[in-house]
């Protein structure tokens, strides 16, 4: 799995209208931009202004770590879109957690950026990783976060605290993502061809 | 069937609500869950449904349901 997780960090995820490129310190300024807008702050709960400082320093641990993925998302022209990761992965229990999410408000209703890099990542932690469960925690009072999560067969499991701040915590397993994903994916493929 | 009852039967399948009726003036403050993921459902929908193609542009401007239907019909009148 240690091994897996390394040759991702440096593999592209080549999707059909967006590519998941791995993080690197050449995507810092991006990620800073968008991590600071106060729309994202409120959903990350970040309650400090990031600094690119902060950013490279933060990845220079990340590189270091096994258990963790972390992708910008690039539209196929190149635009920068936003974030994902899969992180905590666990080889033992066979589970990771899903997050850093953010899609570019900008561009969020241009295409099914959202979904499509949900799918690629759940793909790779189901099928490549061969993981069993993946959780994730929405912000509760994040209406789109929420329904975004259902949509892929996330399971409410219980209210958790985040820096006092109420979230949904949810897990999806294999099958009940496969029961979703058939439905997205056929968006994806009009979209990607349209 | 005209252009506002295709367009509802669209809805309908989006938010999976057999009931869900919409006006002209519905925007996106009047139907739960209608997000930006939502709109590309509606998007794709409306595509597949007229055989028409929306540009980037009248992605990101049709804001409620009268918009939708202009444009639907300006678009079906266009391809003749």
């Amino acid at each position: 799995m240690q091994s897996l997780v390394k040759e991702y960090k440096e593999k592209v995820l080549l999707g059909q209208c967006l590519d998941l490129v791995p993080l690197s310190t050449e995507d810092s300024d991006k990620i800073v931009a968008l991590r600071n807008k106060d729309k994202n702050r409120y959903n990350l709960n970040q309650d400090y202004v990031l600094t690119k400082e902060n950013q490279d320093a933060w990845y220079q641990q990340y590189k270091e770590r096994t258990d963790d993925l972390y992708w910008c998302i690039f539209e196929k022209d190149g635009r920068f879109l936003g974030t994902i990761r899969l992180y905590e992965i666990d080889e033992n229990n066979k589970t990771c957690r899903q997050g850093s999410f953010i899609i570019d408000d900008e561009y969020s209703k241009e295409g099914p950026y959202a979904l499509e890099a949900i799918i690629r990542t759940l793909d790779l932690a189901f099928g490549t990783l061969a993981l069993e469960k993946v959780y994730n925690d929405d912000r509760a009072d994040n209406k789109v976060m929420n329904n975004l999560s259902k949509k892929f067969g996330f399971v409410f499991e219980k209210e958790i605290l985040v820096k006092e701040v109420p979230y949904n915590l949810y897990s999806v397993t294999e099958e009940q993502y496969q029961k979703k994903r058939e439905k997205i994916q056929a968006l994806i493929d009009y979209w990607a061809t349209r | 069937m005209d252009t506002k009852s295709l367009l509802q039967e669209i809805f309908r399948d989006v938010f999976d609500d057999e009931e869900l009726e919409i006006t002209e003036e519905t925007t996106a403050e009047d139907i739960e869950g209608w997000d930006s993921l939502t709109h590309i459902q509606i998007i794709v929908g409306i595509e597949k449904k007229f055989e028409i193609k929306f540009s980037a542009v009248e992605i990101k401007a049709s804001e409620n349901v009268g918009e939708f239907i202009e444009l639907i019909d300006r678009k079906v009148l266009e391809k003749g």
